[in-house]
């Protein structure tokens, strides 16, 4: 593999957003995943093999390792900053079509709910694994997911909440979205939930981090 | 003798031997129809505007007592081993309000706005006794003393932990970057918002009169033979153990140990640190609530028992399926234990009752 996708994907996998970024530590005033996508373009890697070989198979690893509780959420927040880095060079190349999109999700935290670190995690990894994420922000309203769906009526519909008070909202929200689009799918994540849970409200999918989120998309978008 | 709230003193010394881990033939059991939405608990509190800031004259002490007084008669109701009582407002976030955050009224929820504040911005934050919400939140607790007169317990109201603090006034994704990227920042203001709660918590217990010679946490209705402080750190839930072990537990650890019965409140989503908070040992007993849609009680058994191999006394407060009930008799130590069950009827308590051998 082309070496610079190897540094590429070692910086995402470690979180080493630019060559200012202080961590982690052992990478200090190195190039990070910024740079390094930059330079790669440069060098004439397709944006789809940066996306393929350097990105994903990075957040794959990420993935892996919180599933097995060798990383935390800070590691994966820093690997998610790191991957939006590199995704900002490539973001004209899906904007121009030259590298297609897998799908829209629209996502925000649910109504009664600021929580954003969830909401923001899936955002950056999802649209790194090649989706166009429109992001509703926090404290989203069931009328706000459907105006979306207005716009992007293929979406896929992703609700976080991090609160056991607000994740009840969801329900209301599914159930606004089925009106006016029956056959949306809706993913629901966060702390407090479970898959039992998110059958009960008529989700269908629960996902318990963002790297089994881009998983379950990759099967729905075949 | 029918005691006014159900407030038997002779409840007393299921409690004591629920701290001190006597020996004991059944959990101390406690059922309640208090829900986990306490704004909608009161007429006060479910007039504030949704989707609107909360100001302070929007909290009347005296507007919440008729709802307050209906909420503990469910004593009057239940026979069980608990006492009940009462917090100010227990859906505000006082501390959060007191150093400075905004407050807003959300479906079902009052939420202290992130603020996303520089370090410059944050080192003016602190305790301020003289701050508007202190003031309320004295006054809110001197009203409830006034108009309980003894007949029910008080206690502080609901306050965040520091890191919590830390998520407020950084923001969500910025106070956790700021554990790694910029500890030495952080780590004070940890140190700080640890001042703060012990330094709150202790203003509120000079302003509450002791009950049956104790103090007592109304949202638990836990009642103990020493200062409770009632610890909670829920954003836990997006650290890693390492940096709970490196920032917040000495913090943790350094609140507990200016109150004689301090407790933890835990969600599922903490069990990563449990071990380690197991460790301090100054905090004496462990809340884990059973959350709607959180995890299934038969996942959480082995944390509830890694509490009582600790040696520390054991609240769980949840809804429970008679199955579910039966799995925690079956899987713990009665001693230390104290099952709070949210039920939505007496026919429920019928059915759970001869289960905890109640």
């Amino acid at each position: 593999m082309n070496q610079l996708l190897e540094q590429l994907r070692i910086c995402v996998e470690n979180g080493k957003e630019n060559r200012t970024s202080p961590y982690p530590p052992q990478m200090k005033n190195q190039d990070g995943a910024n740079e390094l996508a930059k330079q790669a373009l440069d060098a004439g890697v397709t944006p789809g093999d940066i996306l393929n070989l350097a990105l994903v198979p990075a957040m794959d690893a990420v993935g892996q390792k919180f599933a097995e509780n060798k990383i935390f959420i800070p590691q994966m927040l820093l690997s998610a900053r790191a991957m939006s880095a590199a995704m900002i060079h490539l973001k004209p190349f899906f904007q121009s079509g030259e590298v297609k999109r897998k799908g829209v999700v629209v996502i925000g935290t649910v109504m009664g709910d600021l929580h954003d670190i969830g909401k923001n995690l899936c955002s950056m990894i999802v649209e790194g694994a090649g989706w166009e994420v429109i992001d509703l922000g926090v404290d989203v309203k069931p009328e706000q997911f459907v105006t979306a769906l207005d716009t992007y009526p293929d979406a896929i519909v992703g609700l976080s909440a991090l609160l056991t008070t607000t994740m009840v909202n969801m329900e209301l929200i599914i159930n606004s979205i089925r009106e006016k689009y029956p056959q949306t799918k809706v993913t629901v994540g966060g702390a407090p939930l479970n898959a039992g849970f998110a059958a009960k409200i008529g989700a269908d999918n629960y996902s318990k981090d963002p790297v089994e989120l881009t998983g379950w998309l990759e099967k729905i978008a075949v | 003798m029918k005691y006014e709230f159900g407030n038997d003193p002779a409840k007393v010394e299921g409690y004591k031997k629920f701290w001190s881990r006597e020996s004991v033939k059944r959990p101390l059991i406690g059922f309640s129809f208090k829900s986990w939405f306490p704004l909608d608990e009161f007429k006060a509190s479910r007039a504030w505007g949704k989707d609107a800031p909360l100001t302070l004259d929007m909290v009347v002490p005296e507007d919440f007592l008729d709802d307050q007084e209906t909420l503990l008669r469910e004593g009057e109701t239940i026979d069980d081993d608990i006492f009940r009582g009462a917090c100010p407002a227990q859906m505000l976030m006082w501390g959060d309000a007191i150093l400075g955050s905004s407050m807003r009224v959300l479906p079902g929820n009052v939420v202290a706005e992130p603020m996303n504040l520089s370090w410059e911005e944050i080192d003016k934050i602190g305790f301020d006794r003289n701050s508007p919400w202190c003031k309320k939140y004295i006054e809110f607790i001197d009203v409830l003393v006034k108009s309980s007169a003894g007949k029910y317990p008080i206690t502080h109201g609901m306050l965040n932990g520091p890191m919590d603090y830390a998520v407020t006034f950084r923001g969500h994704e910025q106070a956790v970057m700021d554990l790694l990227i910029d500890p030495e920042h952080i780590s004070a203001f940890l140190e700080r918002m640890g001042d703060f709660f012990i330094d709150i918590t202790k203003e509120a217990w000079e302003h509450i009169p002791l009950f049956c010679g104790g103090y007592y946490d109304a949202q638990y209705n836990l009642w103990a033979p020493e200062s409770i402080a009632r610890l909670q750190e829920d954003s836990v839930a997006v650290m890693s153990p390492d940096l709970y072990g490196q920032y917040l537990k000495a913090v943790d650890a350094r609140i507990s140990s200016h109150f004689g019965s301090a407790f933890m409140h835990l969600h599922a989503t903490s069990m990563m640190v449990l071990d380690q908070m197991l460790d301090i040992p100054t905090l004496h007993c462990f809340e884990i609530n059973n959350d709607v849609g959180g995890p299934p009680v038969a996942t959480m058994i082995p944390y509830f028992q890694m509490v009582q191999k600790a040696k520390k006394s054991l609240l769980i407060r949840g809804s429970f399926t008679s199955g579910e009930l039966r799995l925690l008799m079956d899987s713990l130590e009665p001693t230390g234990l104290y099952l709070y069950i949210m039920i939505a009827d007496m026919k429920e308590i019928e059915i759970l009752r001869p289960i905890v051998g109640f």
